[in-house]
């Protein structure tokens, strides 16, 4: 596990993302208003592109298999709009999709993501 | 009721011979075609209740409330003076004389004679049969009898003779009042009439796995009646079968088909109704039987040799024997698809067309997973081209396509199994590829277009649209395409089927923009507190960037207006299928200078960019990378262009022919009044984008017709068109006004526009706003031309502020250092993007599709 500064918090404009490049991986960081960081894979699955930092963030209210209502945060990719929940990376729109989520968090100014991807990328 | 054969009318009389569904339906339609006023109309009823639905007969297990399945409203049949006389069984007929006998042998004389009796259920000539334990199934009555029997404290067990359609749902009755459940069939299979052979296997494993114990091949010889029941384990009853097994049980329900009810006519040969070979009374395609002033109509009916045993053909000959006896001949019944689809104890069946497969030549498709108990087929043509047949078993999700590939003869896919197969993305056939002439309802022959004029009509409600045309009102198979075409035709007449926003407000976009107006509301963040809920989403955030930019015309990249930005606007570029993104500048009325041309021509050169002529007449560049965009922007901005907004909800292109300058026809300065409007209205964001044209003359040449406003010169001035639209849904532009001046030209459209952007839906094109427009075109030029609303002041102002207020958003951009930091692809690298991957074709760039990357990747290795 390796941990990477990647930006500061002010890099990131509130509730927009930005994508880092670690060890090889093209990551997409996003920050809420209340400074929130979410890491998932820039790569849009269903696009093929790497764009998913480029979305627009939404949040909406899902039921989960116990059927607890939830509101999740996503992002929606900006090719052809399929939502991902950023906390789980679990597509919205299709089950059997979902994509890498990283560990990301503030230390004091920095933006600081660590990695299972190993040096050699 | 009174003694029938005493009336004071001296209307002549029609006679209907039965009151079940079929028969009700008859007196519906004779109503509505208002024939009460001409006909004194008598219905004669052999049960003692008036019509019911006898499709949903197995939910009186579960109500017992035969109130449930009424059909027939008592006061619509003594408003239409319709004397309905229940209990009375008419055993006669005398054609030459022209009247019936009832049970009670009163003869009533008829004008025109209407039977439609039914059918009743085929009991096999079994030893033992009439044994008190022993039931059919097809009245109320029937059922109140089996209820009877199954409460008998020792009644444990039930066994349904016949596993058809019937068999089955009867079976499931059974279970359902708590009965050990047997299903005995003469056939090999199941379901024989709908399934092939392996279909019905497994439907029988599926049954099976529910505690249903079915015999398959099982002949009855006799049914013993074991005269007393002594002990717990003992039971009333032994079916003896042809194999010399045998089976006890408590109550036996026959439920081994169905024959026409032609018992009058039957047994009476000379009254001058012939019968089908096999029974039931012959009728031509006008529902006339073979004696003069007699219709049959519904299950007792034969029509070209065939029995229909469903509801919705039943329907057809009521409605076409109406309109026969109306004078309208032109209406004739031309058989009925049987197709079936519905859950039998649970298990999903469906069946279309030839499911066996007995076409000649014809071809079948298989898919089966024993796990799950699914079993698909299909039947096609023996080219491939075209359904035949179909069988579901287990999983029917694909029922409704199937069924309409069918039903209107479309061409397959290349490879039909991808019809049936899981986890294949499907060619799913939607509302829109569907002719009108689609049946969406079969129950009640509803069309796609008889759904469609509904709506137009005003029937904007699942509720609305089944009580204009019954649609979904039978056995409800079609409820989810019938939903579909209403969204469909809601959605075609411009409307939004919920105008909430989404679900962070509860508002249309039109509420919004008034809130944001009357409040003054600048930011998203505000709106959302004040009127909205949670944190907004991918429609809200652009549409409520899209009303503040109609609004107050703020640069779209503010830090609190930027994170509301459609990735388009976000970065002014339209992004790519790669992820890159064009580059669109403004090239006024499609004129340009050499040395702009030049300029074009260099930028794409340096830039290894894609150039295309657009529809619009300017140049489209292709292939740009994120981080390349400020570069680009910046050389584009120094030699004098705009950007063109091709990304934006807003002012396009205004198309221009030459105009007079040069052309030999040209009546006024086509290209002159272009460059005006485009430089006027571009950046004006709005619902949904505008397009523009202006010709020279009547010849047209810049197809302003087409667009949201066109300007056509005229030896007098400026005919405005508006409203016009090209792309998915084509609308001629309406003639707004004629040989209008430019002033005059020019106000008539700021009015237009900053009503449209006030009024619209969001993603509400002009074409399809002016046909929400109630009122229409005069409306418009109403409000437009003669001010009836007093705005035309207001609205000229609001659009004098966004012309104030207006940048090139690339312009400012690229002399702001903090904002040209979101164009970069890495926030913590100077790379590009190593999936963005380019081949050469026809000597310019295009992304390399993921076969070509793969091998490109691999010649690299090497
Ligand atoms: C580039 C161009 C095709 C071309 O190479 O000629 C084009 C390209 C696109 N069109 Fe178009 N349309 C182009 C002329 C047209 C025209 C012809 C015209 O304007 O004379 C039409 C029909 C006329 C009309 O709009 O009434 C047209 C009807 C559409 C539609 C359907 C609109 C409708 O009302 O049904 C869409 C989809 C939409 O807007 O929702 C669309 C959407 C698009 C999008 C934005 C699709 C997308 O989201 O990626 C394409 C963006 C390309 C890009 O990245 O720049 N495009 N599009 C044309 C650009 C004109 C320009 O200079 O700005
Ligand atoms: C349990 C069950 C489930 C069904 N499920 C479906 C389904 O899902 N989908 C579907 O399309 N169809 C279904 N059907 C079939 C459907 O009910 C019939 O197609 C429909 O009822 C036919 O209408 P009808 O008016 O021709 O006959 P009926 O509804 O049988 O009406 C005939 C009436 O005429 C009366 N009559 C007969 N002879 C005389 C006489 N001599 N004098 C006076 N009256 C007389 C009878 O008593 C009866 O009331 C089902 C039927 C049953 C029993
Ligand atoms: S017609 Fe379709 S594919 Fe072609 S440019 Fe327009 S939107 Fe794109
Ligand atoms: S198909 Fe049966 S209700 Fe429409």
């Amino acid at each position: 596990m390796s941990q990477q500064t990647v930006c500061k918090l002010h890099d990131i404009i509130p509730e927009t993302g930005v994508c880092a490049l670690i060890n090889g991986k093209q990551v997409a960081i996003f920050c809420t208003k209340q400074a929130e960081l979410f890491a998932v894979d820039n790569y849009d699955p269903f696009s093929q592109a790497n764009v998913l930092s480029r979305g627009l963030l939404g949040d909406t209210v899902i039921t989960d298999h116990k059927g607890v209502e939830k509101a999740v945060l996503y992002v929606a990719s900006p090719i052809y709009k399929q939502r991902f929940n950023l906390a789980t990376g679990q597509c919205l729109d299709d089950d059997s999709i979902q994509i890498d989520t990283y560990p990301v968090q503030l230390e004091g100014d920095d933006v600081v993501i660590s990695s299972p991807l190993s040096d050699a990328g | 009721m009174s003694n029938p054969t005493v009336s004071t009318s001296h209307k002549p009389k029609l006679v209907v011979v039965g009151n079940g569904m079929v028969g009700h339906h008859f007196i519906t339609k004779i109503i509505e075609q208002g024939l009460h006023e001409c006909f004194d109309i008598h219905v004669f009823a052999e049960e003692d209740r008036p019509a019911y639905d006898r499709v949903y007969l197995s939910s009186y297990f579960e109500h017992k409330d035969a109130s449930k399945l009424n059909l027939v409203d008592l006061a619509t049949y003594e408003s239409a003076r319709v004397n309905l006389h229940l209990n009375q069984r008419i055993v006669d007929i005398d054609a030459a004389n022209k009247c019936i006998t009832t049970k009670d042998g009163e003869q009533i004389g008829y004008a025109e004679l209407v039977l439609a009796t039914g059918s009743y259920p085929f009991v096999p000539p079994i030893e033992g049969k009439d044994h008190p334990h022993c039931h059919v199934y097809r009245t109320i009555a029937d059922l109140d009898e089996i209820l009877a029997i199954a409460e008998l404290p020792k009644v444990k067990k039930g066994v349904v003779v016949g596993g058809g359609l019937l068999g089955l749902e009867a079976a499931k009755a059974l279970v359902t009042l708590g009965l050990e459940t047997y299903v005995v069939e003469f056939a090999p299979q199941l379901m024989g009439v709908q399934l092939d052979p392996a279909g019905g296997e497994i439907l029988k494993q599926k049954i099976e796995a529910l505690g249903v114990t079915v015999l398959t091949g099982k002949n009855t010889q006799q049914i013993i009646d074991n005269n007393s029941v002594q002990s717990e384990d003992d039971h009333y009853l032994t079916m003896q079968f042809t194999d010399e097994t045998s089976l006890d049980t408590d109550m036996i329900v026959f439920s081994a088909g169905i024959r026409p009810q032609d018992g009058i006519v039957k047994n009476n040969s000379q009254c001058g109704v012939e019968l089908g070979a096999r029974g039931g009374i012959l009728i031509d395609g006008q529902c006339r039987t073979t004696a003069e002033n007699i219709y049959a109509i519904g299950e007792c009916a034969v029509w070209d040799n065939k029995v229909f045993g469903l509801v919705a053909p039943g329907y057809s000959m009521a409605s076409i024997c109406a309109a026969q006896i109306a004078g309208d001949t032109k209406q004739t019944f031309a058989g009925a698809d049987m197709s079936t689809k519905l859950k039998l104890m649970g298990v999903d069946v469906g069946s279309i067309g030839d499911a066996q497969g007995k076409t000649e030549g014809s071809l079948s498709y298989l898919y089966q997973n024993p796990k799950e108990g699914i079993y698909k087929k299909l039947v096609t043509t023996d080219d491939n081209k075209k359904l035949l047949g179909a069988v579901l078993v287990g999983d029917t999700e694909d029922y409704n396509n199937l069924l309409q590939l069918y039903l209107n003869d479309i061409d397959l896919p290349a490879h039909p199994e991808s019809l049936i197969l899981p986890n294949v993305e499907k060619p799913v056939m939607g509302i829109e590829n569907l002719p009108d002439t689609a049946t969406i309802c079969s129950c009640y022959n509803v069309s796609k277009g008889d759904i469609c004029a509904a709506v137009e009509g005003g029937a904007y409600s699942i509720a609305d649209v089944k009580a204009c045309t019954s649609a979904a009102t039978g056995c409800g198979g079609c409820a989810p395409m019938v939903k579909d075409t209403l969204g469909y035709q809601l959605e075609a007449l411009g409307f939004e089927v919920n105008n909430d926003l989404c679900e962070h407000f509860s508002y249309s976009r039109q509420d919004l923009y008034s809130l944001v107006r009357v409040h003054e509301i600048k930011t998203f963040d505000a709106l959302l507190t004040e009127h909205g809920s949670g944190r907004g989403c991918e429609i809200c955030k652009p549409t409520v960037a899209s009303i503040l930019a109609s609004c107050w015309n703020d640069y779209v990249l503010k830090p609190e207006l930027a994170p509301l930005q459609d990735s388009n606007d976000y970065y002014l570029g339209n992004i790519q299928k790669d992820g890159t993104y064009s580059v669109v500048p403004r090239v006024p009325g499609g004129e340009i200078t050499a040395d702009k041309l030049i300029v074009l021509g260099q930028v794409a050169k340096d830039y290894n960019l894609y150039t295309k002529i657009t529809g619009g007449q300017r140049v489209d560049l292709f292939g740009a990378r994120l981080e390349q965009l400020p570069d680009i922007w910046t050389e584009l901005v120094q030699a004098g262009f705009e950007t063109g907004h091709a990304y934006g909800k807003s002012l396009r292109t205004v198309k221009s022919c030459i105009g007079n300058n040069w052309c030999r026809y040209g009546v006024d300065d086509s290209i002159g009044l272009a460059l005006r409007l485009e430089d006027r209205y571009k950046g004006v964001r709005s619902p949904h984008k505008i397009k523009m044209g202006v010709s020279g003359c009547m010849r047209e040449c810049a197809e302003a017709q087409s667009k949201d406003f066109g300007m056509i010169a005229t030896e007098n001035g400026w005919n405005l068109f508006v409203c016009g639209n090209g792309g998915i849904t084509p609308r001629h532009g309406e003639l707004f006004a004629t040989d209008l001046d430019t002033e005059t030209l020019v106000r008539y459209i700021d009015r237009i526009i900053m009503f449209y952007i006030k009024t619209a839906d969001k993603l509400q094109r002009t074409s399809k706003w002016r046909e929400s427009l109630e009122g229409g075109l005069e409306y418009l030029q109403d409000v437009i031309i003669n001010d009836s609303l007093e705005i035309a002041a207001e609205l000229e102002a609001q659009m004098q502020l966004l012309i104030d207020n207006y940048v090139c958003e690339w312009k400012e951009t690229i002399t702001d250092t903090e904002k040209l930091k979101r164009f970069r692809h890495f926030v913590n690298s100077e790379k590009g993007d190593d999936n963005v991957v380019f081949v050469t074709e026809r000597e310019q760039i295009r992304p390399a599709t993921e076969a070509e990357k793969a091998q490109i990747k691999t010649i690299e290795l090497v």
